[in-house]
């Protein structure tokens, strides 16, 4: 059996915002490993510093301390000059709110990220169009983005997260601006990239319908990753929460439901079978 | 390039405003240009090479020049000389009823140097009591051969119509030197003389032997004369062309610093985006000094066919303003198109340079 090596190794990262009375640890000592080809899913709650590991991760960021290598390369130690090399060539991202190019065609928003990188004219042409048609989009080729959906543009978003074959897919709450089945859509396509490329995929996300999806899921709390415990969904609000601490439960046709608090418990007694399916 | 274009509204507003500035300057320029070509006229189209003036006097706008004819005539013993031609000369008004009209009143001899050189009706040998003015003039007060004008306090006969002897300030009109010297009672002195030089004489020869052997008078060129009446004129509207040329200056700053500036800054949610994806801010810097000299090109085009046009127009509509644009002209607003272009992009880049690519991760 051959050992791969991890395509992230991130140990020991801290990242501190202010000093004295005003600082704020959002990351604590976060040590993290991603393997090619591994779709890794990191959820948490709102200021659990899951912006901030994305960010780090994504040489976006200079940790407080501790370190992180991306494809063998210790981005921690470089210099602010050459992250955008490390970002070009190494990393994609995949944003919510797709951050397209709003005066660029379809194509040339995949073909701008290739002429970063040094790749011009014919070449970077073909290329984007081979990304864009494997992506479904061969029609939408000189569309604009206020031409086309929400999960075209995300589909867009790929091709030109991947038009540089980067060991790594960052993406940031990709499903949050897209309806159930196109964001289902979206994941699966992510995934079957992350099989057939060998690209390591990391979601921070509170879709929790991605879950199903993902190779690993870590609940990042207060700055530090948490043991992942059994999760569950609140039928009425739609929270997620761990069993162990729900405020609520109660067992309906065989099933136990948990609930974020004993209000929405109380809602669900009165009327089960409009929240059973959710 | 195509963020430039994408606001239609705001970058015809930029490039209406670089090409209103650099208009402005062109226009400016050109209209300066145009009347030290003008004032120059009598020495640029005079039949001769030497102008000897009295001592000092080295032009005619707000000058003097008299000195004893007696020296004309020992400018034409110098050696080298084939003639000299005195002139009377006097700034005053054409009087046409309650109408006045500054003009240079020159008196020479006719059938000698110093007269018009074109005419648009009649010749340059008037008689005596008749006066040379330019038809532009003539048509301001409806006047024709053969009515009367008024100039050096008595009334004259137009004799005969000139063309292009009208500029800016004032216009240049002829009579006969016997009739000046009557009417100023000043026999035996002349204003200047003006010299032609024998074949195979070398100009700058025969101006140092008259300064030799002629003694109380200035000796220039007909072109250092020119010269030295545009650098009077030059030195007098200096002050005021600068000040004009400023505002345009700061108005196409303005402009095109606002444009590019709002641009940006709409914008700058995107360069943020193309940061953390990778690109260098010396590449997003580069595509907003190139937006802003794109609309600087734009707007200079547009600003040098409007002011080729202003020029036209004006010929056409017979105005006394000439526009001149030349190589000089052009290339000064190229400079000064090119300074808009620096310190309109700065703030802009130095914006970019500050942007935290991490940004697009926070919502």
């Amino acid at each position: 059996m051959t050992e791969t090596k991890p395509v992230i190794e991130a140990s020991g990262l801290t990242k501190k915002y202010g000093e004295g009375a005003i600082q704020v640890v959002a990351l604590k000592e976060v040590s993290l490993e991603v393997q090619p080809g591994e779709v890794i899913l990191i959820m948490g709650p709102s200021g659990s510093g899951k912006t901030t590991l994305l960010s780090i991760l994504g040489a976006l960021l200079k940790p407080s301390s501790g370190l992180v290598k991306l494809a063998g390369i210790n981005i921690s130690i470089l210099s602010e000059n050459r992250l955008p090399d490390v970002r070009i060539s190494k990393l994609g991202f995949v944003f919510q709110d797709f951050n397209l190019l709003s005066a660029l065609t379809v194509r040339e928003n995949v073909e701008v990220i290739l002429n970063l990188a040094g790749v011009k004219g014919k070449t970077a042409k073909k290329r984007a169009e081979e990304l864009l048609t494997n992506l479904g989009l061969r029609e939408r080729l000189d569309f604009r983005p206020d031409q086309i959906s929400g999960g075209e543009k995300q589909r867009v978003a790929i091709a030109r997260a991947l038009a540089n074959q980067p060991d790594v897919l960052l993406c940031d709450e990709p499903t949050a601006n897209l309806d159930s089945k196109i964001g289902h859509d979206i994941i699966r396509m992510l995934r079957k990239i992350a099989k057939e490329q060998g690209k390591s995929v990391v979601i921070v996300s509170h879709d929790t319908r991605i879950k199903e999806h993902a190779d690993r899921i870590l609940w990042l709390e207060d700055g530090r990753f948490k043991r992942m415990t059994e999760m569950a969904t609140d039928p009425v609000c739609g929270m997620e929460i761990e069993v162990a601490n729900a405020p609520a439960s109660y067992v309906y046709e065989g099933k136990t439901y948990y609930f974020c608090s004993p209000a929405d418990a109380e809602e669900f007694r009165n009327n089960p079978e409009k929240y059973k399916s959710a | 390039m195509r963020n430039l274009f994408e606001s239609r509204a705001r970058f015809l507003m930029s490039v209406g405003g670089v090409a209103l500035a650099i208009l402005l300057i062109l226009v400016l320029d050109g209209v300066f240009a145009g009347a030290l070509k003008q004032v120059t006229a009598y020495m640029d189209n005079g039949d001769y090479s030497i102008m000897v003036s009295q001592k000092g006097v080295k032009n005619l706008h707000m000058t003097t020049s008299f000195f004893p004819a007696s020296k004309v005539q020992q400018i034409r013993q110098v050696k080298g000389v084939k003639s000299a031609d005195p002139i009377l000369y006097s700034a005053d008004y054409l009087v046409k009823g309650n109408n006045r009209s500054l003009s240079y009143v020159i008196g020479f001899i006719p059938g000698k140097p110093g007269g018009p050189w074109t005419m648009a009706e009649g010749t340059t040998r008037i008689k005596s009591g008749q006066i040379i003015i330019d038809e532009r003039i003539a048509e301001k007060y409806d006047l024709d051969v053969g009515d009367k004008i008024g100039t050096l306090g008595r009334p004259f006969t137009i004799g005969s119509l000139t063309k292009a002897t009208v500029n800016i300030t004032n216009a240049i009109s002829f009579i006969r030197f016997d009739d000046f010297q009557r009417i100023r009672n000043t026999p035996g002195i002349v204003s200047y003389a003006l010299v032609r030089v024998e074949k195979g004489q070398s100009v700058s020869g025969v101006i140092r032997r008259i300064r030799q052997k002629v003694k109380g008078v200035t000796v220039l060129t007909r072109q250092g004369f020119a010269s030295s009446e545009r650098q009077a004129i030059s030195d007098m509207s200096v002050d005021i062309m600068r000040l004009m040329n400023s505002v345009a200056f700061l108005i196409g700053l303005a402009a095109l610093g606002l444009t590019v500036y709002t641009s940006t800054l709409s914008k700058l949610r995107e360069y943020g985006i193309l940061k953390a994806i990778g690109s260098k801010n010396r590449k997003l810097m580069s595509i907003v000094f190139q937006q802003a000299i794109i609309s600087t090109l734009i707007g200079l085009a547009i600003a040098i066919v409007f002011a080729f046009l202003i020029r036209y127009a004006l010929v056409l509509s017979g105005s006394n303003i000439l526009i001149v644009i030349g190589t000089p002209s052009i290339f000064k607003v190229l400079i000064g198109a090119t300074i808009i272009n620096l310190l309109s992009s700065s703030i802009p880049i130095l914006r970019i340079a500050g942007l935290d690519p991490a940004e697009v991760f926070r919502r």
